[in-house]
């Protein structure tokens, strides 16, 4: 975990071969993720993305499980012949942007991913997450950001979404799930980056949220916490440290764009020395937790957004090896910032207003 | 077993070369062979009911089989079971508290009280009370708990609930964020409301000083009144004179920061505190306060 200057390192080998083994298969005790497969699919790619070690063997194997994953409704289900969910069709799309293959662009169903996401608006402005599910702003932003991603973004489909997201930000600065509900990292994430989609963050009391943001950042640890007077997780590393690279992008159209990053390499540390499982590999919420997909993913994910926060080589931040630098994320997406750019490529020529995406 | 012996089950379409294929215990695949032909069917019955108990006991978080129990209620509710909805509250408070931080039971008892309507609520405040003994910060159960209120509109005694919470642990900051949407919701938030909402956090500082949750509170309060401001201004002057307890308080002087920074007139003294919180007060977020410093003397 140490270089040979003793500077903290992080295990690329280890992760990737974690990463790997999940990949293959996963033992019996993930029966609970049964409802998550497209998830993991994406945390684990991504993160081996991230590390620059995407398995090009597998990448076809990678989009006919997702496409077994599509819904005959439109959108994705968490595993094969399940309802379509916002949260799995946005893992799936992310996935398939990470993966970033012809073939993998042309198994997305785009006017049947349009119907299913009109599907979910519900009056609110908010949106279901499925068929008969709850409305949260995790619906709001994965709803934005796949129909973003693949170029199906209408006015029809963005209606009343800034509105239902602005109402979340509570009295402390960030966002809570709904309208008066805590302020919680997860989705402050989801909040932001949907009114960055939307381009309507000029509503956002961004003061108050950097100031929340910042307080999130725990003494000790260097790590961040999801809410007040919680524990620190590895898993706000992106959340909050996503966060924290949306609201440099936001600024940046105003002012501030030099200002100096705040608590960059304590959180880089906290990631390096205490989120990395040493000697196995993989990463997690905290020292005693045990390792899982979600928190290797987020956590890496917190360190490639906190190295350059503002997007530009100038600015880089790396603690510990230099070798710890990882390929740049994009701070809406969270997928490599190349990938983005390719997948924009592709869809930007297709048919994306209401009339064409509803058309017979 | 014999109650689904007329019927065939459906594999799990996988394709050739799955990937994150998980090793499912035989029984749960076993039974999800039989729910997805039910899907397929559209078989909605006491026996697709328990069938999807079964699974939950394997997956909760598995949404469609949820979605599917749902529609096996309100078939059988609709079709004259006048038990079946009251047994499933029943049912649904055992797996909540498996599984307490589950989306889809919490969605459910959504479902189930909205089907059964307003005389379900209290009984539901009851339920979620319980479950925040187990962990009073559980955010689902809180979303839960404001939706009641806010469909049937049964804010009596909510005050008192969350000041009980506070008793208890005063750095509880999903019972603060309660309180104030509460306050918020409840009705018109007048100059006294304000006023006391201050009060309330004040009377929580001693000896939870650096408690970011009861200041926070009281500032947003305070900003929604001035009578209620120049109350929180004068009690942190007073902790701070003569090198009290509150010259050396960073909520106190990020509160400060907050209410002075407001007005012209005020500004160098929000500076002068945004400089004692980087210098000395909140080092670790020294160069957020030195920013903010610098916005202020702008
Ligand atoms: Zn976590």
């Amino acid at each position: 975990m140490l270089d040979d200057r003793r500077r903290p390192r992080l295990m690329r080998e280890r992760h990737v071969a974690y990463l790997m083994k999940g990949l293959g298969g996963l033992g019996g005790s993930y029966v609970a993720l049964d409802a998550s497969r497209p998830w993991l699919c994406y945390w684990i790619l991504h993160g081996m993305d991230l590390l620059d070690a995407l398995p090009e063997e597998k990448i076809d194997d990678c989009v006919a499980t997702l496409a077994k994953c599509r819904s005959p409704t439109g959108g994705y289900g968490g595993g094969p012949q399940q309802l379509a969910h916002c949260a799995p069709t946005y893992a799936a799309s992310l996935a398939i942007a990470v993966l970033g293959t012809r073939r993998a662009y042309e198994s997305v169903d785009r006017k049947g991913l349009y119907a299913f996401l009109l599907s979910m608006k519900d009056p609110s402005g908010g949106f279901r997450m499925h068929d008969d599910g709850e409305v949260d702003v995790r619906g709001t932003y994965t709803a934005l950001a796949v129909a973003a991603l693949f170029n199906v973004l209408t006015p029809e489909l963005a209606e009343g979404a800034a509105a239902y997201a602005l109402r979340c930000q509570t009295y402390e600065g960030g966002f809570g799930g709904e309208p008066g509900v805590e302020a919680h990292g997860g989705y402050v994430f989801c909040a932001l980056a949907a009114l960055v989609i939307l381009n309507a963050t000029d509503a956002v009391d961004l003061d108050a949220l950097e100031r929340w943001l910042a307080r999130r950042q725990t003494r000790v640890e260097g790590g961040f916490q999801g809410r007040t007077n919680k524990l620190v997780d590895g898993c706000y590393s992106f959340w909050q440290g996503g966060t924290l690279a949306l609201v440099a992008h936001v600024r940046r159209g105003h002012t501030r764009s030099d200002e100096a990053p705040p608590g960059l390499r304590a959180l880089q540390r906290y990631i390096l020395l205490c989120a990395q499982v040493y000697p196995e590999g993989g990463l997690r919420d905290k020292p005693g937790k045990n390792r899982d997909y979600y928190h290797t993913c987020y956590c890496l994910s917190g360190l490639a957004a906190s190295q350059r926060l503002y997007g530009d080589d100038a600015s880089t931040v790396v603690y510990g090896d230099p070798g710890n630098l990882l390929h740049e994320t994009h701070p809406v997406f969270n997928v490599r910032v190349d990938k983005v750019a390719r997948a924009a490529a592709f869809f930007a020529g297709l048919p994306h207003t209401h009339a064409e995406l509803t058309s017979a | 077993m014999a109650a689904y012996e007329d019927v065939v089950p459906i594999a799990q379409d996988d394709g050739p070369n799955p990937v994150v294929p998980i090793a499912y215990p035989a029984e749960y695949a076993r039974l999800m062979g039989f729910f997805r032909a039910f899907l397929a069917s559209g078989e909605r019955s006491p026996r697709v009911l328990d069938l999807t108990a079964d699974l939950l006991e394997h997956n909760a978080a598995h949404y469609t089989v949820w979605h599917v129990r749902r529609q096996c209620l309100f078939a059988l509710a609709d079709g004259g079971d006048a038990t079946v909805l009251g047994d499933e509250m029943a049912y649904s408070s055992d797996v909540a508290s498996g599984n307490p931080k589950n989306y889809q039971i919490w969605y459910h008892r959504r479902a189930l009280v909205e089907k059964l309507g307003g005389a379900y609520a209290r009984p539901e405040l009851t339920f979620i009370q319980d479950m925040l003994v187990g962990d009073a910060k559980n955010y689902h159960a809180w979303s839960h708990r404001l939706w009641v209120l806010t469909t049937y509109g049964d804010w009596d005694g909510e005050l008192a609930f969350v000041e009980s919470l506070h008793d208890d642990d005063v750095y509880n900051n999903s019972a603060w964020n309660h309180r104030y949407s509460v306050v918020a919701l409840s009705g018109a938030v007048d100059a006294a409301v304000c006023r006391r909402e201050v009060d309330y956090a004040l009377a929580r500082v001693p000896g939870a000083e650096e408690n970011e949750s009861s200041w926070v509170f009281a500032t947003a309060f305070a900003k929604r009144d001035a009578g209620a401001a120049a109350a929180l201004v004068a009690f942190c002057e007073d902790a701070k004179r003569d090198g009290g307890w509150g010259a050396s308080c960073g909520c106190l002087h990020a509160a400060l920061v907050d209410l002075y920074g407001r007005d012209d007139a005020t500004k160098p003294q929000a500076a002068a505190c945004a400089r004692a919180l980087a210098s000395e007060l909140d080092v670790t977020r020294a160069k957020f306060w030195t920013h903010k410093a610098e916005a202020l003397t702008a």
